[in-house]
């Protein structure tokens, strides 16, 4: 009973949300996990580090020296939204956008697609806050 | 002691002393040393023009090399007769094989030569050691003049890696006194001896080698499979034979992989992958430990990336290569292989630092494994 006098406005809701949900999906931040933790931790260095490792990396990759508070996990689906169609044509993937880790430090975004590899590496991908790109690497 | 000549070979014959023109131990493409520049090379061999000219009047051997500081052994050191073990060990070489000694021959124009036992019949094996110790050690080319011959292919030299491993041999292919050339990375031993007659036999003479290759470190690492020499010798192979710093493009480069073995005795040793099946310069698979014996337990596996952190990677990663994120090993290194099955601690090597990866190590602090930078000049890299 309840089937049958489902609202039309409702069905075709439904079917929106399966037309288009998946697409939607694959553009957002992924969540929380030790992936983000681990390139959370390594950004925080990364931007406040005073070694000289860390400061040659900083310099290889155009990103600034911060603070601390700085630096911060992403999760707005629309920056990620941005940032996984950069990653998308930056590194030349095929289908559909995919889910990213993003991490800001100060004027940069740190994006990461933990499935996709060169070899045996992944890669990463440096933005600006407008999504211009400033800097990658493999790892 | 045999002095270090300074790119220059110099060899005692009766009547004088002529000049090798000598700018190393190898014809090949072996790195120089970074203070060694093309103009200084070019130099040399202009100036020793008329040595070499002065040499092959004399009848001497002339030798092409490329590495200042090479150590040149002529046998006239010690009295005619001397048997010739740990002499010259001082200098970075023991010899060993059939009981070889010092002994004139009439044949070789820069006589005495070192000979085995029997007289002219007995084999000859040199073996690299760090100057004044018994550790061994690698270099990367060598040379020896050998004869004289009377028949073509009655004498082989054979050189191995630091696992014992034969890397390659040669054979004589003239009649006389001819000279053997070897350049490869890892070069731990030689040994020559005849493997078909040869009526009068051979001897050897003016042994010449680049400067021995002891440590990839300035100082220890602190680190007891990292400072073990053979360990090192075996990374210095691979990062050698991936191509690394023989100016090979970094397209061409290959990663190599091997594991480390521990003897019941304690001793370590390293065995590279003879045919990964994958070996690109971004990938390799490291394949099922192969011991040298089935008692010897793998108790770590390595590879190479063979780039320099920082710098545009190959092709086929098409942007820089930045291995600190992760702790030198990438997360499909940490992933597959370390937390594998069974877990294993890996070395990674690039042409900067040598990391530690071990099992157990959240993902979250694999950025910090230890990292030991080492210092390619020390093996004239």
């Amino acid at each position: 009973m309840m089937k049958r006098t489902l609202m039309p406005g409702l069905w075709l809701a439904l079917v929106a949300v399966c037309l288009f949900g998946s697409n939607a999906a694959a553009q957002q931040c992924l969540p929380e996990d030790d992936e983000l933790e681990s390139l959370y931790g390594f950004s925080l260095e990364l931007a406040t580090s005073t070694s000289q490792e860390y400061a040659d990396q900083r310099a290889w990759f155009d990103i600034p020296m911060t603070e601390a508070e700085n630096v911060a996990r992403v999760f707005d689906n629309a920056v990620c939204k941005e940032a996984s169609k950069k990653y998308k044509q930056q590194f030349q993937l095929t289908g559909p956008a995919p889910d990213v880790y993003v991490v800001q430090i100060d004027t940069r975004y740190i994006v990461l697609e933990p499935n996709t590899r060169r070899g045996e590496f992944q890669l990463y991908l440096v933005l600006d806050l407008d999504f211009n790109t400033t800097g990658s690497w493999g790892g | 002691m045999i002095p270090k000549l300074s790119g220059v070979c110099r060899a005692s014959i009766a009547g004088g002393t002529f000049v090798l023109l000598a700018i190393g131990c190898s014809n090949g493409n072996y790195p120089t040393s970074p203070s060694q520049s093309s103009e200084v090379g070019l130099q040399s061999t202009s100036a020793d023009l008329d040595a070499v000219s002065r040499g092959r009047a004399e009848g001497g051997a002339i030798k092409l090399n490329q590495i200042p500081g090479a150590t040149v052994i002529t046998f006239s050191e010690f009295p005619v007769n001397t048997a010739i073990t740990t002499q010259y060990q001082g200098d970075g070489i023991i010899f060993g094989g059939s009981s070889p000694f010092i002994t004139n021959d009439g044949a070789n124009p820069t006589s005495p030569v070192l000979s085995g036992s029997p007289l002219f019949m007995g084999s000859i094996a040199g073996g690299f050691v760090v100057p004044g110790s018994t550790t061994p050690a690698t270099v990367g080319s060598f040379s020896l003049d050998a004869g004289f011959f009377d028949a073509v292919g009655s004498t082989e030299l054979k050189w191995f890696d630091a696992s014992g491993t034969l890397i390659g041999s040669q054979v004589n292919t003239g009649l006389g006194i001819e000279t053997f050339t070897v350049t490869a990375p890892g070069i731990a031993s030689w040994s020559i001896g005849l493997i078909a007659s040869d009526p009068l036999g051979f001897a050897i003479d003016n042994v010449c080698f680049d400067p021995v290759c002891n440590t990839m470190f300035d100082n220890p690492t602190g680190d007891p499979v990292i400072d073990d020499p053979n360990v090192q010798a075996g990374f210095l192979d691979a990062i050698q034979k991936s191509g690394a710093f023989d100016g090979t493009p970094k397209n061409n480069r290959l990663e190599h992989a091997g594991y480390v073995y521990r003897r019941p005795d304690g001793s370590l040793y390293t065995v590279l992958n003879p045919s990964p099946q994958i070996q690109t310069p971004c990938e390799v698979t490291p394949g099922p430990p192969m011991p040298q014996d089935p008692n010897d337990e793998p108790i770590a596996g390595f590879h190479t990336h063979p780039h320099t952190p920082g710098s545009q990677g190959p092709s086929c990663l098409g942007i820089p290569y930045n291995p600190f994120r992760t702790g030198g090993g990438s997360t499909d290194d940490w992933n597959n292989f370390v937390e594998g099955s069974p877990p294993t601690t890996m070395f990674v090597i690039d042409k900067e630092y040598v990391y530690r990866n071990d099992p157990g190590v959240p993902t979250t602090q694999r950025r910090n494994a230890p990292r030991h930078r080492w210092n390619p000049a020390l093996c004239g890299l």
